[in-house]
């Protein structure tokens, strides 16, 4: 089986701000954290699953497109995505801390 | 110290390790380095992918059970609820870098030593890889820290 780089990098992404958005959105409603906790018993299992699934599907969505010829620049994106979501769910969990 | 703990942070290291030495073998890749390299970062994504279903395993049944309330009721409630809150989200990041820097490498395997662009592009995936492994070992630290405070706080 031959990857297609440019599709694991954009599923990386999508992956990374998805665990962003639903980290957020479950300590904001606790609907959605009810929700994900009756996935597999516990919102963060909840979380993983989603993920995973999330990851091959966009995998699997966005192969279609050919390989792009700027890795460099798609590998840059996934870094920036990666330490910008960490900085967003860090200062969440301060900020909600702060806030009591 | 519960032995999860241990293997959780053991699995987690050694998958960083595994990232750190796909970045020298790529640093001047011949075709045995890159052959290294890939079976490196497979080896890698699988010790990742184990942190992470020991980690959580031990997350769900364990700590939010008997350290989790501890923790919040102890002097640092903010370790559980910054440090390891960010832990464990930030973690699920780990798996997914690790398998797009092995699939990448796959991928380009045997264009790596000329492409130097695919082959930067992996150096900087790998080392994010790296340097967020071991600010997971870091934020353990500080959680550890939190239950110790909270323990000797009951005991004094």
């Amino acid at each position: 089986m031959r990857w297609n780089a440019t599709a694991l990098a954009y599923a990386t992404i999508g992956v990374i701000w998805l665990i962003v958005g639903m980290t957020i959105w479950a300590e904001q409603q606790e609907s959605f954290k009810t929700l994900l906790a009756s996935l597999a018993g516990h919102h963060w299992v909840g979380k993983s699953i989603i993920a995973t699934i999330a990851f091959v599907l966009l995998y699997m969505i966005m192969r279609r497109k050919g390989e792009s010829k700027n890795t460099l620049t798609l590998m840059l994106l996934v870094c920036a995505s990666a330490i910008a979501g960490g900085i967003v769910i860090f200062s969440f969990y301060v900020g909600h801390y702060l806030a009591g | 110290m519960h032995p999860l703990i241990g293997l959780h942070a053991v699995l987690g290291e050694l998958g960083a390790l595994a990232f750190l030495w796909v970045i020298v073998e790529l640093l001047n890749p011949t075709e045995g380095r890159v052959r290294r390299a890939k079976i490196v970062a497979l080896i890698g994504t699988a010790m990742l992918v184990a942190a992470w279903v020991v980690g959580g395993y031990y997350y769900v049944t364990v700590y939010g059970i008997e350290v989790k309330p501890l923790i919040k009721a102890g002097p640092t409630p903010w370790a559980h609820s910054v440090i390891t809150e960010t832990k464990e989200h930030v973690f699920l990041f780990l798996p997914f870098l690790a398998a797009l820097a092995w699939g990448t490498l796959e991928r380009y395997r045997a264009e790596i030593a000329s492409n130097k662009n695919v082959r930067i592009g992996i150096i900087l995936v790998s080392a994010l890889i790296v340097l967020m492994a071991f600010s997971m070992a870091g934020m353990g630290f500080i959680i550890s820290s939190g239950f110790r405070a909270a323990l000797e706080a009951q005991v004094l």
